[in-house]
């Protein structure tokens, strides 16, 4: 008899709009599991639910409708135009995780926004924001042989944790969580205040109380272990796989802006401090202060944390304009135009998990310079070129050095095409099921 | 004739919650049992205790200034506001004629720097006796450097600390000592006769309504193990829990915690809140929680619901209260070999790890939780019961009858 293995789900299930680095992850290996019909497992999905504190049995296929049948670019785009979502989008950044769920803070937001629009509106808006409505909740029965797999966000909120762990103590199933990066503990500066206490405690437990953890880097394990070693933690077994980097378009590939002029340079990633677009910022200063062509440079990624210096910078730097600009809703159709299009990427960013951005450009091709901080390195070792993430004129040099020498970007390209293995997330699928 | 005895100290005794006040109510107790007439008055700065008797003299805001600047030498500006504070030393002077005893119970040196002044003043007949509590012009010395005191004030401080043991040593009828090393340097110092009270407790006391209150609590927060830490907020407690448990609480079960009694919860709330962006401050209480200052029958509870007492104890002269707690209640201890001081027969105990560094000391912690629990012999029974006040007070009270 197949294992039963449970795939918690509850992100994707809360999640609406466009899908960040973790719903990818989340959404990319559950679907290699529901897809697998001669799996070895019984896979089964499920989803916390705070009003009753408890799993409950979930399904996979309204989300993998919703998702497939937006063709995810289209419809994300509309929503993110609509006013509504200017408006959530605008505070979300600013709305600690806990504050999001607690049902005071989202009545005052549903109020706020009644206020401004009309009963139609209204009616979009408390959609959107509410959780969905399952029409009968079976809660679960777990059971000691049972395998559950959590990849999303439970450090959204500690009681998913906290449950999960009381849970595993009654009956002893094994407990596989995923683990990105333990960025907020090791570099505070980088967050928001607000989320490092719950991250920092449900990183706490997962490492204190999985049977097995998987990450998604050897930085990451390096990171789980120098954790558990300052706690005294006893860690899990650990397993490093790698993440998925191919994207799946629906729809032609679409241009996310008029502005775009080739040969252009694209950045992708949230914007935010640890993304380190500030370095970009001044290099094309300095660049432009020693009166040097660049490339057209084209930041792509949503507002996250404290974003608003470095967007208001390059929103209003008028010597800059068209030479460096940010895009913030642009979903998986326009970004594989942006990668199929854009002559290289530069991946400036302070510290990673894994770097996903690099990873698919890759995959797509493209040549890449990047940080070579943390985990990075890890994804195409010498297949592309690095620069430290605190230096200004190195950044400049190496954007200068492919934008002025296309037989050399050319051959890198090459090198990338024939060297670069691509992982489907059907892989990453392969490589969980035999750790597991 | 009944014997007058005078007890003086830097600490109150109502509602006594740290070792050194239980110790000081214990001894004025015994007393009281053995038919001495006892009048005890405290010399305190009023800003360390909320609890004091109508016969205690406080200081009160005048002194603040000057204790927050040195906040662990309160003791020392208390015994010397006896002499240069007029209010207090006409107060002090008035209790003491007015009660004229036979005999002046000193508690700690402190007491002496002002009080000697008064009693040449007055031309005194008393006996003295020096209830010592540790050597103290060392363990001030270690918990000074501690503060990062600058080492001028700290030698002139620790200097006259040292001269008013030696000094109150050789001037006292009887000098007695909590252990046996500290009864040896009280001998060194000149004492005359010498006498050894090791620390000792009440015996353990809970209710019903006590027991199901807790029990029902630990379980609402799924806490089935529970591993106590019981001490007040006294810098060689939480040095001792910081060096040998420290702040990274990961090897404790989920379903476990510890539970920190006493003052010394206190002293961790305020130092370990877990709003800090620290990966030690946002998890500790994850695994630990605090009762803080809670009545004998809370407590006797909590102990009684608990898998294990810990002593984490590195440092401190005296004995442990918290030891002679932890081997009458009958639980897996895990401890320092120092925290076995003057209780070093509890070695061949059964269900006892000994541990000196942190590592071994966390490993011990885990392997007793999973340990099963052996029963006492009769005779260790029996032994255990001996570390309780009466019993541990018996020599020092038939030395004071003999004065």
């Amino acid at each position: 008899m197949s294992k039963i293995i449970y795939i918690d789900l509850t992100d994707l299930e809360q999640w609406h709009g466009i899908h960040g680095g973790t719903q990818r992850v989340v959404y990319g290996v559950a679907k290699e599991f529901f897809s697998d019909k001669d799996s070895n497992f019984d896979v089964r999905f499920m989803s916390y639910n705070e009003k009753r504190n408890s799993f409950f049995e979930s399904s996979f296929e309204p989300i993998i409708k919703r998702v497939e049948e937006a063709g995810r670019v289209t419809d994300d785009i509309k929503v993110a135009e609509s006013f509504e979502q200017k408006i959530k989008n605008a505070l979300s950044p600013y709305i600690p995780p806990n504050i999001k769920q607690n049902k005071q803070a989202k009545f005052l937001l549903s109020k706020i926004l009644v206020t401004t629009k009309s009963i139609k509106h209204k009616t979009s808006i408390l959609k959107t924001i509410s959780l969905h409505k399952q029409p009968k909740l079976i809660p679960i029965d777990f059971e000691k042989d049972d395998i559950v797999l959590v990849m999303g966000k439970p450090w959204d909120n500690i009681k998913i944790q906290d449950k999960l762990i009381e849970e595993h103590y009654k009956k002893k199933f094994k407990l596989v969580q995923l683990v990105y990066d333990l960025v907020i503990p090791f570099n505070p500066q980088l967050h928001h205040p607000s989320i490092f206490k719950q991250y920092t405690q449900n990183m706490f437990e997962a490492v204190s109380n999985s049977d097995l953890l998987l990450a998604i880097s050897e930085n990451t394990r390096n990171d789980i272990l120098k954790f558990a070693n300052l706690l005294a933690i006893q860690p899990p077994e650990i397993r490093v796989i790698r993440l998925g980097d191919n994207i799946k378009t629906k729809n032609d590939p679409q241009c996310p802006d008029t502005r775009i002029i080739q040969p252009f340079v694209a950045s992708i990633g949230t914007i935010e401090i640890r993304k380190n677009y500030t370095e970009l910022y001044y290099a094309y200063k300095l660049g432009l202060e020693k009166g040097l062509d660049l490339p057209q440079l084209v930041i792509i990624g949503s507002k996250g944390w404290l974003s608003d210096d470095i967007q208001y910078l390059i929103d209003n730097d008028p010597v800059l304009k068209d030479k460096l600009f940010i895009l913030n809703n642009v979903g998986d159709n326009s970004l594989a135009w942006v990668y199929k299009n854009c002559s290289f990427a530069i991946y400036p960013s302070m510290y990673e998990g894994w770097g996903l951005p690099v990873a698919e450009i890759l995959a797509n091709g493209k040549f890449c310079i990047a940080s070579h901080s943390s985990s990075i390195p890890e994804i195409a070792g010498d297949l592309i070129e690095y620069f430290s993430p605190y230096d200004t004129n190195q950044c400049l040099s190496l954007i200068l050095k492919y934008y002025n020498n296309t037989s050399l970007l050319r051959k890198k390209e090459t090198d990338i095409i024939q060297k670069y293995k691509i992982t489907s997330w059907h892989d990453t699928y392969k490589a969980i099921s035999s750790v597991i | 004739m009944t014997k007058k005895i005078f007890v003086i100290s830097t600490f109150p005794i109502k509602n006594a919650q740290h070792g050194g006040q239980k110790r000081l109510k214990a001894i004025v107790d015994s007393y009281n049992a053995n038919g001495f007439h006892v009048r005890h008055v405290a010399v305190f700065y009023k800003g360390y205790y909320s609890d004091y008797s109508e016969s205690d003299i406080p200081l009160g805001s005048r002194y603040d200034p000057i204790v927050s600047q040195s906040p662990y030498t309160s003791d020392i500006v208390s015994g010397e506001a006896i002499n240069l504070d007029l209010v207090v030393k006409k107060k002090l002077t008035k209790e003491l004629l007015d009660f004229d005893p036979d005999i002046i119970d000193i508690h700690q040196p402190f007491i002496y720097l002002g009080l000697k002044s008064i009693l040449n003043e007055i031309g005194h007949h008393y006996k003295l006796i020096y209830n010592s509590y540790n050597i103290e012009a060392p363990m001030k010395e270690s918990i000074l450097k501690g503060a990062n005191l600058p080492i001028k004030d700290i030698t002139i401080c620790i200097e006259k600390i040292k001269n008013v043991e030696m000094d109150l040593t050789k001037n006292s009828d009887l000098s007695v000592g909590c252990t046996k090393q500290d009864v040896a340097v009280l001998k060194s110092y000149g004492a005359k006769t010498t006498v050894l009270a090791v620390n000792g407790i009440n015996p353990i006391k809970t209710s019903k309504k006590e027991l199901d209150y807790w029990k029902k609590k630990l379980v609402s927060r799924n806490i089935y193990r529970l591993i106590m830490f019981i001490g007040s907020a006294h810098p060689p407690n939480w040095t001792g829990f910081y060096n040998m448990v420290g702040k990274g609480l990961g090897f404790i079960p989920y379903d476990t915690r510890i539970c920190l009694a006493g003052s010394i919860g206190d002293y961790f709330k305020n130092d370990i809140k877990d709003d800090n962006r620290s990966i030690y401050d946002a998890t500790f209480w994850r695994r630990a929680f605090t009762v803080g200052r809670i009545n004998d029958e809370g407590l006797g509870a909590l102990i009684k619901l608990s898998d294990i007492i810990i002593l984490p104890i590195t440092e401190g002269g005296g004995s442990n209260l918290k030891t002679a707690e932890a081997i009458l209640a009958n639980k897996k201890v895990v401890t320092t070999q120092y925290g076995l001081r003057s209780f070093e027969w509890y070695n061949t105990f059964p269900n006892l790890w000994i541990a000196n560094d942190s590592e071994n000391f966390r490993r011990s912690i885990n392997d007793a939780l999973v340990a099963p629990f052996r029963q006492r012999t009769d005779q260790e029974n029996h032994k255990a019961a001996s570390v309780t006040w009466e019993h541990s007070l018996k020599e020092l009270i038939n030395a004071v009858k003999n004065l």
